[in-house]
């Protein structure tokens, strides 16, 4: 292996020339014919003429392409510093990485430049007209005689060049154009014809355009893609996530929001379970009566619907939505236990549009299409419908899903209620089949019960309510309300009973673990991320009351006693887990909707 | 000129008409939920403005930069990013690229001034830093490619006094502790414009959020104009303007 100094202690080498090309040793020596592999020592020059042109390798590695009519002088070559003068012609330098202390200059008429790791091309006459381009690297130019005017010294960057017409003239560094640096990047080994010296950079610039070419190409497709993509996407938006639940069953999770025609929109939260294990009893809960089921399917569904068609886009809701004439007509919210088509499980909750309050409301008016409550009204409570949709075995229909759908769509109305009079025993609910009311109860083994919130005053009628306290409890909360069944108090029908429409609540992570306050709040993860493994969980249970009178129901205490363990419509209940994933989509692109509704 | 006139003068007459068909109350309140929807990564966006992603230029040795806007205003985000080279291009070895590490920080005023007011926050911090590694190369005499990596990191935390905590589905909640943090790659193209001014355009990419933003700066020796890119953001674009010395 040789040594630096060693390498240093050579001279430079002519490696390349073509034409005519000549050497001078010394200073003060006679020019001879220049061959291959001569080498050069210091005080030595070189010069090329019309047709001739050479490479010179420098001890350091340095390269020096001499074009036609140059010469060139190596006025120092020392161990840890070079210089040389090129008198007239055109020069190209490489500069390689330099030792620590080693200095590299080169120099014309009228300027000296220090270079370092930098490839540039040098111009120059005896007249002092000089021209110089950096290609890589950095120039550190100083005129040896100062112009009149600006300054003596310049770092020219990589990219820029400095053109001098005539010694002691102002001169500062310009931008190279496309023209100058593909003169200067050309190649400059002798003997190439002039129309093959740019043939590589042609090349370049050749596959350059191809890939231009590729890139809009891809570019073009790329939005075809998107503008699909976005036509799925707002024609079905959808989420999705498997997990397990706070009973350890492993849970998949579907969302759609679809919109069943032009003017209602439907967001649907499947929950799938292969298995749904039995359960105990929790503290404070309520009891399962229902065992193991497998192939479990319960559903959460909400529609609302207006009076005005909704744009195909979901982008053009927001000013859709800010038009003052649009308004909400009906809106359901319906849970279910659909794990058999045919005996469907469930709890809905309605709310129709009162012209006269010019709001959503969820009184009688739910059950009697057409006609309106006031505020003031004993009636204006709080409505929900419970119970078994069942298909008659007789038909080929599927009753329970045509039921279902009308419930969803809240068309429905108690016999007792449409023309008038304010009472009904809960029982003679019917739906819209076709064109035609058909009374719910009696199709099959159907079972449909609705009641009217239960008032809450200090002597009877009180809900039960209950959340585990202290510092970073888990998130979960069991609640009971009581529903009087129909609301015929005094009638000839009165005192149908109570339904207890009965709620354990969890906040739940993708394991099935119960998440606490601090748990979301004190978190390094942004809301996405946190979002992506929170879901909510809510087990509903209609129950059967102990009194069916509201005269002794007055606290938490006595609400939670009154619920039997035996439930309305069969050992059964419904367990959804809604994951936020679309909801949160929905609500930043529909919030100026929810706006509207609140007014 | 006359031209770039003209050009302006009917670029805003486009833009007025267009104004008065957006809905801009409608806008307002999907931005609004939005930000309620990922407050952090709305804020973050905003870091995003301030870091300071390009190579030092070449023969560069340090750098600072001031986010001025939107950073310090209006989001009154006082800031300070650093730059240094610890390798030129082809100073090691021909064909080593540059090698510029990057950094900076930020603490946001307002939050200060909002807990002294508060009756509830017994004190809020909300800050961020970042910082990473830049390489840098030349394709050719006026064009660079860059990629790099960096970290960046948003902190928010709230703090409520004793007896004003607020309660969350019945659970009192003492503070409030989250943030964002994210690794990314960048990847760039920069070339000069005219003496001491470039144009740059990147791209960022992050690992966790798996989202794309880019960048396109124009600078000269004391100021960067930029338009950062926020696809999945609230705001989607930014016009930014940072002050930078480099030496």
């Amino acid at each position: 292996m040789l040594l630096p100094g060693v390498i240093l202690a050579g001279e430079a080498q002519i490696i390349a020339l073509s034409g005519a090309v000549d050497v001078r040793l010394t200073r003060e020596g006679q020019w001879t014919s220049a061959k291959e592999k001569m080498e050069i020592p210091e005080g030595g020059a070189i010069r090329t003429g019309a047709k001739g042109a050479a490479v010179v390798l420098m001890p350091n590695k340095t390269k020096i392409w001499l074009k036609e009519s140059s010469n060139l002088e190596i006025e120092q070559r020392q161990t840890l510093s070079s210089r040389l003068m090129l008198v007239f012609g055109n020069m190209k330098v490489r500069v390689p990485h330099l030792m620590r202390r080693e200095k590299f200059e080169v120099r014309n008429p009228v300027a000296i430049c220090a270079v370092r790791g930098t490839e540039f091309t040098m111009s120059a006459n005896e007249e002092g007209k000089m021209d110089i381009k950096v290609l890589y690297g950095e120039v550190k130019l100083k005129f040896t005689v100062p112009p009149q005017k600006g300054a003596a010294e310049f770092n020219i960057p990589q990219g820029q060049g400095l053109s001098s017409a005539e010694t002691g003239k102002a001169a500062k560094p310009v931008l190279l154009t496309a023209k100058s640096e593909r003169e200067a990047l050309e190649n400059w080994n002798p003997g190439l014809k002039p129309e093959e010296r740019q043939k590589e950079l042609q090349e370049k610039e050749n596959d350059r355009a191809q890939v231009k070419d590729f890139a809009r190409a891809t570019t073009k497709a790329e939005n075809s893609v998107k503008s699909f993509l976005n036509i799925v996407k707002e024609s079905d938006l959808e989420a999705g996530r498997t997990l397990t639940d706070v009973h350890g069953n492993v849970v998949r999770v579907d969302q759609r929001m679809i919109r069943p025609d032009a003017s209602t929109i439907q967001f649907m939260n499947l929950v799938k379970r292969p298995v749904y294990a039995n359960y105990a009893k929790a503290t404070k809960g309520f009891m399962y009566n229902g065992g193991a089921v497998a192939n479990r399917l319960d559903l959460a569904q909400m529609s609302m619907g207006f009076n005005k068609a909704l744009p195909s886009r979901i982008e053009e809701w927001p000013s859709f939505f800010n038009g003052n004439e649009v308004n909400p007509t009906f809106a359901s919210f319906i849970l279910a236990n659909r794990t058999n088509a045919s005996d469907i499980f469930f709890v809905a909750e309605g709310y129709r549009y009162d012209a006269t309050r010019d709001e959503l409301v969820d009184n009688l008016s739910v059950l009697a299409p057409g006609r309106t409550w006031a505020v003031t009204s004993p009636y204006d409570k709080h409505t929900m419908i419970a119970g078994v949709l069942a298909d008659n075995t007789g038909t080929a229909v599927n009753e329970a899903q045509e039921m279902l759908n009308a419930l969803s769509r809240l068309e429905i109305r108690d016999s007792d209620l449409i023309v008038s009079g304010n009472s009904s025993n809960g029982l003679k609910l019917q739906y819209k089949s076709g064109s035609t009311y058909v009374n719910m109860n009696g199709i099959g083994a159907t079972d449909v019960k609705w009641g009217m919130a239960v008032d809450q005053t200090p002597t009877s009628g009180h809900n039960y309510d209950y959340s585990a306290s202290g510092d970073n409890a888990p998130l979960a909360n069991f609640r009971a309300d009581a529903y009087a069944i129909g609301n015929d108090m005094t009638g000839t029908t009165a005192n149908q009973g109570i339904m207890w429409y009965a709620r354990e609540d969890y906040v739940i992570n993708n394991g099935g673990g119960i998440r606490t306050a601090d748990s979301i709040t004190n978190s390094a993860q942004d809301p996405f991320s946190l979002l992506k493994n929170l879901a909510a969980e809510s087990v509903v249970y209609v129950k059967q009351s102990n009194s069916n009178d509201t005269a002794g129901i007055i606290s938490d205490i006595t609400a939670y006693d009154d619920v039997k363990n035996a439930d309305w419509f069969g050992g059964r209940n419904i367990d959804v887990v809604i994951i936020p994933d679309l909801f949160v989509a929905g609500i930043q692109r529909m919030l100026p909707a929810f706006t509207k509704l609140g007014d | 000129m006359k031209r770039l006139i003209f050009t302006l003068v009917a670029l805003l007459g486009l833009c007025g008409s267009s104004y008065a068909a957006v809905d801009w109350e409608s806008k307002g309140m999907q931005i609004a939920g939005e930000i309620i929807a990922n407050p952090a990564g709305f804020f973050y966006d905003f870091q995003q403005d301030l870091e300071s992603t390009t190579p030092l230029p070449p023969g560069k040795r340090f750098g600072v930069q001031m986010g001025l806007f939107p950073t310090t205003i209006p989001m009154t985000y006082t800031n300070l990013s650093l730059k240094v080279r610890l390798h030129g291009e082809g100073r090691i070895a021909p064909g080593v690229p540059q090698l510029d590490l990057v950094g900076g920080y930020w603490d946001m005023l307002a939050a200060k001034m909002a807990t002294k007011d508060s009756e509830t926050i017994d004190s809020a911090k909300f800050g961020g830093y970042y910082a990473g590694a830049i390489l840098s190369t030349s394709v050719s005499p006026r064009v660079r490619t860059f990629w790099g990596y960096k970290r960046s990191v948003l902190k928010a935390k709230l703090d409520f006094k004793a007896g004003e905590e607020p309660a969350l589905l019945g659970t009192t909640v003492n503070s409030f502790d989250t943030g964002f943090e994210d690794d990314f790659f960048i990847a760039g193209i920069e070339t000069p414009k005219g003496i001491g001014k470039l144009w740059s355009m990147q791209l960022n990419y992050g690992l966790k959020t798996q989202t794309f933003s880019s960048k396109v700066s124009w600078y000269g020796k004391y100021f960067e104009l930029g338009l950062n890119i926020f696809p999945e953001g609230v705001l989607v674009f930014h016009p930014v303007w940072n002050f930078h010395l480099n030496f």
